[in-house]
């Protein structure tokens, strides 16, 4: 069952799906990544995967379960407010990361790729 | 294998070829006796505050550790100076493991040139990082669990077949004198841990940071110190002290002497495994800091550019290549890879003193907060830590009577230039809104997209 909280988040998530496949730079950017981008809130416990194919956000999905072990996860773990504000845009990544506001477990290049799209789509965009 | 990647990348990223370097300089100061005690002081304060590090890393995963913990304990401004310092001493060391490095080299092919080597490491080390390759995990595990097993084996060897009177280099220092210039020694030896903490941001999982990653980092101290003094003892079996303290690389004449002309290139491939694993993910690292810092608007914005082919951080990488150059050019130049390595120990004393503090400052400010490994070292050992650390360092920047004030000046200088920034950076940042204070530069590189 949606809540309002629910709808408003995942109206963000929805939203980002929409910039990120409109964007002509975020393809050049996500050439050859592949990956599933898990949204997991600390507070809520909601868990959303953004999934990367093909140069396109294929999916926006609530996800019930994941393999944590695969090797194309990107696991970013951060209260659903946080998530939020990140996804509309309103909070660096790189500071949320600072913050300690914001885990990504993933590789290091994982990382950098994540905010460059994020910064792509708002600052450049 | 998770845990056991965690250890070898701590183990891994302490293990540089710089590390023997300090070890004649400790020979030079105290003689074997001391840099026994000092190395197994060193290590007792590193397993201390590996394991407040440990706390912080389970408070903040995956978090860039030195600006996150520093900053929620200490606020920006006192966190950035020592961020800047520590970026000095990893710039420091970066370039006296060039030199050393091409030192090594130099005692297998003795026609090849001192600056060329450098060059030629430094540019196949950038080349591998612009190019956004990563080391696999099993390359890192093989290539620290070999460093680790020659050293170690060759210690035991050393020892078990002595080559001279052990007592010729352990040498028999009068007790007051060896409490006096034990605290320069366990500072000095403090370099020879430095980066075991380079494995918290790199967890793989959430559950990681309860107990792998916090647990990691003491037992990779605990595998250095017992492989450092292994070391030292089969060291001082072999060769009399004078001769370990008169050469920047005594494992190269150790080695020698231990298994002949196949030592020395048993020392090359020691060099190679380090240069694969500590300073290739020295650069990596390091350069990932500059670009947080650029990306928070704390370094010029070119320093945040990225290459939109293979996400490498191009800017970073390059400013952090050529300050290692510089680096190594003054070290050759002057010959001072002692006095770069005892600036950088000093420097190190007060960042990881910065470390312990931090967990005890939180542990007041944020009581609250999730802590899934909590040190379990007594507060007054950590305070006891905080204290004596920054004394130690101190302690070591007088411990070579021979080299006067600079050891004093060139960390002033350090100290200086990490001030300088912070007040400039910060000043700047500061009037941009929360969080989105660099642009983002996509660097137009020749041959590829770019925006």
């Amino acid at each position: 069952m949606w809540t309002a909280n629910d709808q408003t988040y995942e109206s963000v998530l929805q939203e980002f799906q929409e910039r990120f496949n409109n964007h002509p730079r975020v393809k050049k950017l996500v050439q050859g990544w592949d990956r599933l981008v898990l949204l997991d809130s600390t507070d809520t416990g909601t868990k959303f995967g953004l999934i990367v194919k093909n140069q396109t956000m294929t999916e926006v999905r609530k996800m019930e379960a994941y393999d944590e072990d695969a090797d194309d996860l990107v696991h970013l773990q951060a209260e659903e407010d946080v998530l939020m504000e990140i996804f509309s845009g309103r909070y660096n990544p790189a500071t949320a990361l600072v913050d300690g506001a914001l885990a990504v477990y993933s590789r290091d290049r994982d990382k950098v790729k994540l905010e460059a799209l994020a910064m792509v789509i708002w600052r450049l965009g | 294998m998770e845990p056991f990647f965690y250890v070898t990348v701590g183990c891994g990223m302490a293990l540089a070829t710089s590390v023997f370097t300090m070890i004649s300089g400790l020979f030079e100061v105290v003689g074997g006796l001391g840099v026994l005690l000092g190395i197994a002081l060193a290590g007792l304060f590193c397993l201390v505050i590996a394991l407040s590090i440990g706390e912080l890393a389970s408070m903040y995963p995956s978090a860039p550790a030195i600006r996150t913990y520093l900053k929620t304990a200490f606020g920006d401004r006192v966190s950035l100076v020592l961020v800047y310092l520590y970026l000095i001493s990893v710039i420091l060391v970066a370039g006296l493991e060039s030199f050393i490095f091409s030192q090594v080299f130099q005692a297998v092919f003795p026609n090849a040139a001192t600056i060329p080597t450098v060059l030629s490491l430094i540019g196949v080390v950038l080349a591998v990082n612009l190019a956004g390759l990563d080391l696999p995990r099993s390359t890192q595990m093989i290539t620290t669990v070999l460093a680790v097993m020659l050293i170690a084996t060759s210690g035991v060897y050393g020892l078990v077949m002595p080559k001279i009177d052990f007592s010729t280099s352990i040498g028999a220092q009068a007790g007051a004198d060896l409490l006096l210039t034990l605290p320069a020694a366990s500072g000095m030896a403090i370099f020879l841990f430095m980066g075991f903490e380079w494995v918290t941001p790199l967890g793989m999982r959430p559950k990681s940071y309860q107990w792998h990653v916090p647990v990691s980092m003491p037992i990779a101290v605990g595998v250095l110190v017992i492989t450092f003094e292994l070391f030292v003892l089969g060291a001082a079996s072999q060769l009399p002290r004078s001769a370990i303290a008169s050469t920047p690389i005594p494992h190269v004449p150790y080695l020698a002497t231990l298994y002949g002309p196949v030592g020395v290139y048993l020392a090359l491939g020691l060099a190679l495994l380090a240069t694969i694993s500590t300073f290739n993910a020295g650069i990596m690292g390091g350069s990932r800091l500059i670009y947080m810092l650029a990306r928070e608007g704390n370094l010029p914005g070119w320093c945040a550019s990225i290459s939109l082919r293979t996400s490498a951080p191009v800017g970073s990488i390059l400013l952090l290549g050529g300050s290692t150059l510089a680096s190594a050019i003054v070290v050759v130049t002057w010959r001072i890879e002692v006095l770069v390595a005892v600036i950088g120990a000093a420097i190190m004393c007060v960042i990881y003193a910065a470390f312990l503090l931090a967990a005890l400052v939180l542990r007041k400010r944020r009581p609250e907060a999730a802590r899934p490994f909590r040190s379990p070292v007594w507060s007054h050992v950590q305070w006891a830590g905080v204290i004596v650390l920054p004394f130690m360092g101190l302690q070591t920047l007088f411990s070579q009577p021979d080299w006067g004030v600079w050891p004093v000046l060139g960390t002033g200088a350090a100290v200086t230039l990490a001030a300088l920034l912070a007040w400039r950076y910060r000043t700047a940042s500061r009037q941009e809104p929360r969080g989105n204070q660099a642009p983002l530069v996509v660097s137009p590189e020749p041959g590829r997209e770019g925006c």
